[in-house]
């Protein structure tokens, strides 16, 4: 990572990656609701002017957490807007075109799909480090603990941590919030130092934090619903499933139409590459082994020839199907 | 509890940990966590239970030479064997 971001900016690029730009979604406003919560850490915490009065600094962390949950629409798609303009002119971010958009019933309706992502690198650093820290024995930033608790609160836990990990993150974090540990952990504290607010150390302000959400509930069982649909059809046996019912989990098996018949796998690769080339994906083909895969955005396809009627019309074309292993 | 340090800082520092060695190399947590375990990243720490220090320089240096020799085909013994030929 060349440069430094902030607290909402890092959250936003590992939060907003994948995720589509055109339409609203459970995942984005968690996403969204995390960016805000963010900047009002920002505030609160790293900026000298705006700091709260000592003693004020929980009620004032309440009641912007509650003006969080309570935000329209509207309210998120400015913040949204404004972040990720910002990412994107910074090189940081970028909009693609989403895979889902070159299946027949999205193109065919005029659908347009777009998503948000990351730069790789920046993002692997952010995540890397944050893992790093938490895991790792040793001290913890403020900034870290941040992050952990946006994570945790927009329900991207799953995606960056394994469940043992979790648990330990949970007993790393018991550990330094209490009492004994707090000295050794911020020496401020005993020499009576710090950004003018000698009553409470950082864990304490850390503690506080940590015991706030801003989740919403409906939000969180859709994400997990989702998350359990995906890792479901990742099974071997349930992607030749999905295979046949695509409505099952559209995005593990896009259908794009072209005539087949008379056509070699040869044929029908290099028109599905020129198709989705044409769409501004970046497409090269992976030999593996005895079989050609396709390496779509970063990720691995498998072609299948397929017939599907709409009425009783058949309409010939190929299935991309993700691999996984 | 500090505050993170800032790229120029951690730039212009001698030492850092391996959480600011993930944010300098790009490099993922694990893989450092395992070359350090594997002997292949040097790192100093004073006592025990303490933080592990990385050289910044050092050891951005040989994650970036690791790198090259992994994406060139080699496996981790070998490499490992190369750096001990090297007597990096």
């Amino acid at each position: 990572m060349k440069k430094g971001y902030t607290l909402s900016q890092q959250f936003a690029l590992i939060s907003l990656d994948g995720q589509s730009c055109t339409h609203r979604s459970a995942a984005k406003s968690a996403a969204v609701r995390g960016i805000k919560a963010a900047e009002l850490l920002e505030k609160m915490l790293f900026d000298e002017e705006n700091q709260p009065e000592d003693g004020t600094f929980l009620k004032e962390l309440e009641a912007g957490i509650t003006a969080i949950r309570d935000m329209t629409k509207k309210e998120m798609d400015v913040i949204e807007k404004e972040m990720t303009g910002l990412l994107v002119a910074d090189g940081g971010m970028e909009i693609v075109p989403d895979l889902l958009g070159c299946d027949m019933n999205y193109y065919t309706a005029g659908v347009s799909m777009k998503s948000y992502r990351s730069d790789r690198e920046i993002y692997t650093s952010i995540v890397e480090s944050v893992r790093a820290e938490i895991l790792e024995e040793g001290p913890v930033t403020m900034e870290c603990a941040c992050l952990l608790w946006l994570i945790r609160e927009s329900g991207c836990m799953h995606d960056i941590f394994l469940v043992r990990e979790q648990e330990r993150i949970r007993e790393r974090m018991i550990t330094l919030c209490t009492k004994e540990n707090q000295d050794k952990e911020n020496p401020r504290a005993e020499e009576g130092e710090g950004s003018g607010r000698q009553d409470l150390t950082d864990m304490d302000y850390i503690g506080m934090i940590w015991k706030q959400e801003f989740h919403v509930g409906r939000e969180q069982v859709i994400k997990s619903y989702l998350r359990g649909k995906r890792k479901l059809f990742q099974n071997p046996y349930l992607e030749g499933v999905n295979l046949l019912f695509p409505f099952l989990d559209r995005r593990q098996a896009i259908f794009v139409d072209f005539v087949i018949f008379g056509t070699k796998v040869k044929d029908r690769r290099q028109m599905m590459m020129d198709f989705l080339s044409k769409r501004g994906h970046s497409v090269e083909e992976v030999k593996n082994g005895t079989e050609t895969l396709l390496r779509i955005d970063n990720m691995y396809y498998r072609m299948w020839p397929k017939t599907v009627s709409c009425g009783r019309v058949p309409i010939q074309g190929v299935s991309l199907l993700p691999v996984y292993q | 509890m500090s505050r993170q340090r800032t790229i120029e800082k951690i730039l212009a520092s001698e030492y850092v940990t391996i959480g600011e060695l993930a944010r300098l190399t790009g490099c993922r947590y694990s893989t450092l966590k395992f070359y350090t375990e594997e002997g292949m990243l040097p790192f100093e720490q004073a006592e025990q239970n303490l933080t592990r220090r990385y050289r910044r320089e050092e050891s951005m240096e040989r994650v970036e030479w690791i790198r090259a020799r992994r994406e060139s085909g080699k496996t981790v013994p070998e490499v490992k064997r190369m750096l001990e030929e090297n007597h990096f």
